[in-house]
């Protein structure tokens, strides 16, 4: 994997570097700045296929220079991994918003290091082997290629708080470790999405889910929280536990919201949109640092709470890619 | 070291020692400033840039103590970063007499760490 890694302290680019090499990635490019960053980005004669960006730098800081290369095409989904040595949340909810994928903290611990590494690989090779077969695939065939099926999430661009459901992970261990604020999870499904699903092909329905999590995203604002969408209709909401909305305080206004065609424009299928919003799940006291199990428990609460109309039973790993 | 056989092993571990002593050298210099910004906390006029410029620095350090084994540096300059941070965020004319005595403990850390190599 080509890697650049951006750090202003020299002592801390070599250790990436050594690291990195000892580890078998090998082609690895330093950069002292984000306009440094920028330059080698422009100059390379291949793309990067993964990114370290230290948040806090003076100039052009990691979260910037996120935004700046999550502008250009090539780099839309390209893993980036944010390098911290702070514990404060509003430097890490930024750059998650800024499109980053995932975080080491300073201290490095090597292992922690690699296994975020390797896993950025992981994700990067995926996506090129994806890539890859779409290319291979004539353009008529593609056009009648069937659509990912409903319960397959789909990605949500340049919604404020919107993030891929493996950086949404990332974000709640982050947050975990740092043991910042009590943390708590709740999920919302829309029913009438799966209408539109089957009746609108893959663009038309991203727009539609797009609309649906800009509106989630609207109501949620003085909560500052974090949500990805996971297929099935279905929206993962993360915040500081004291801060979400109750399921009865925001269902009116949600559900309102949602049927404002200004708001959700959905003119291939013709209906009124609902919500089932499940109870606020939170880790509980003899979980492990890391535990995502309660955004499992959030899931399982909308299920129970969407109970009377037969949808019970599927748990958040079902419908996370 | 996990996924590394021993020869790549030994090979990082003499990397990280060469920046381990680059670090230790880089000290002096570090305090040398840390030193100069204190008197500057002292002058109303300077006191605000000071602090911003100590904060900086300070995160550095903190972001590479732990790297090189010198774990209650890092955290002493993390207690200087973050009460950095409360006395910026508070009102002014800004009290900077905590800032001063934690970056002396800082200070008073960064000499051992200098006199026991």
């Amino acid at each position: 994997m080509k890697i650049l890694a951006v750090d202003d302290d020299e002592l801390i680019r070599e250790i990436l570097s050594a690291t990195l090499e000892a580890h078998g990635y090998t082609d690895v490019t330093l950069a002292e700045s984000g306009e440094d960053a920028l330059q080698k980005i422009a100059a390379s004669p291949t793309p990067f296929e993964g990114f370290m960006f230290d948040i806090q730098m003076p100039g052009m800081d990691g979260t910037e220079l996120c935004q700046h290369v999550r502008q250009m095409e090539q780099y839309r989904n390209t893993p980036v991994i944010m390098i911290t040595a702070m514990n404060n949340k509003e430097y890490v909810d930024r750059a998650f918003m800024a499109g980053a994928t995932d975080y080491v903290t300073k201290p490095f611990d090597t292992t922690e290091l690699m296994t975020r590494i390797r896993l950025a690989d992981r994700l990067q090779s995926e996506a090129r082997k994806a890539q890859a077969a779409q290319a291979a695939v004539p353009a008529a065939t593609a056009a009648a290629a069937p659509k990912p099926p409903f319960k397959d999430p789909v990605t949500v661009k340049e919604v404020r708080g919107v993030v891929k459901s493996a950086a949404l992970d990332n974000y709640v261990m982050l947050m975990l470790e740092q043991k910042q604020f009590a943390m708590g999870a709740f999920a919302l499904r829309v029913p009438e999405l799966e209408a539109v699903h089957a009746g609108s092909n893959t663009e038309e329905f991203t727009y539609v889910v797009t609309d649906v999590a800009e509106v989630i995203s609207d109501v949620l604002v003085g909560a500052q929280a974090f949500l990805s969408y996971i297929g099935n209709g279905v929206f993962v909401c993360v915040g500081a536990k004291n801060k979400l909305p109750s399921a009865d305080s925001m269902h009116d206004e949600f559900v309102m919201m949602l049927n404002d065609p200004d708001l959700v424009y959905c003119e291939e299928v013709a209906t009124g949109f609902s919500a089932q919003i499940g109870d606020i799940a939170a880790p509980k006291l003899f979980e492990k640092r890391g535990d995502l199990r309660f955004l499992d428990r959030a899931v399982e609460k909308l299920n129970e709470a969407a109970a009377g109309g037969g949808r019970g039973g599927s748990g958040r790993s079902a419908f996370a890619a | 070291m996990q996924g590394m056989d021993a020869s790549k092993a030994a090979v990082l571990e003499a990397g990280i020692a060469r920046i381990r002593e680059r670090f230790i050298a880089s000290l002096e210099d570090r305090i040398e400033s840390f030193c100069g910004l204190l008197e500057q906390l002292e002058d109303s006029a300077t006191e605000e840039s000071a602090c911003l410029e100590i904060r900086a620095q300070a995160h550095k350090l903190h972001g590479i103590c732990g790297s090189m084994g010198y774990p209650r540096m890092g955290s002493l300059a993390a207690q200087v970063e973050q009460h950095i941070d409360t006395v910026i965020a508070g009102p002014r004319p800004l009290n900077t007499d905590f800032v001063d005595e934690l970056l002396n403990a800082l200070l008073d850390e960064m000499e051992q760490s200098v006199d026991g190599t």
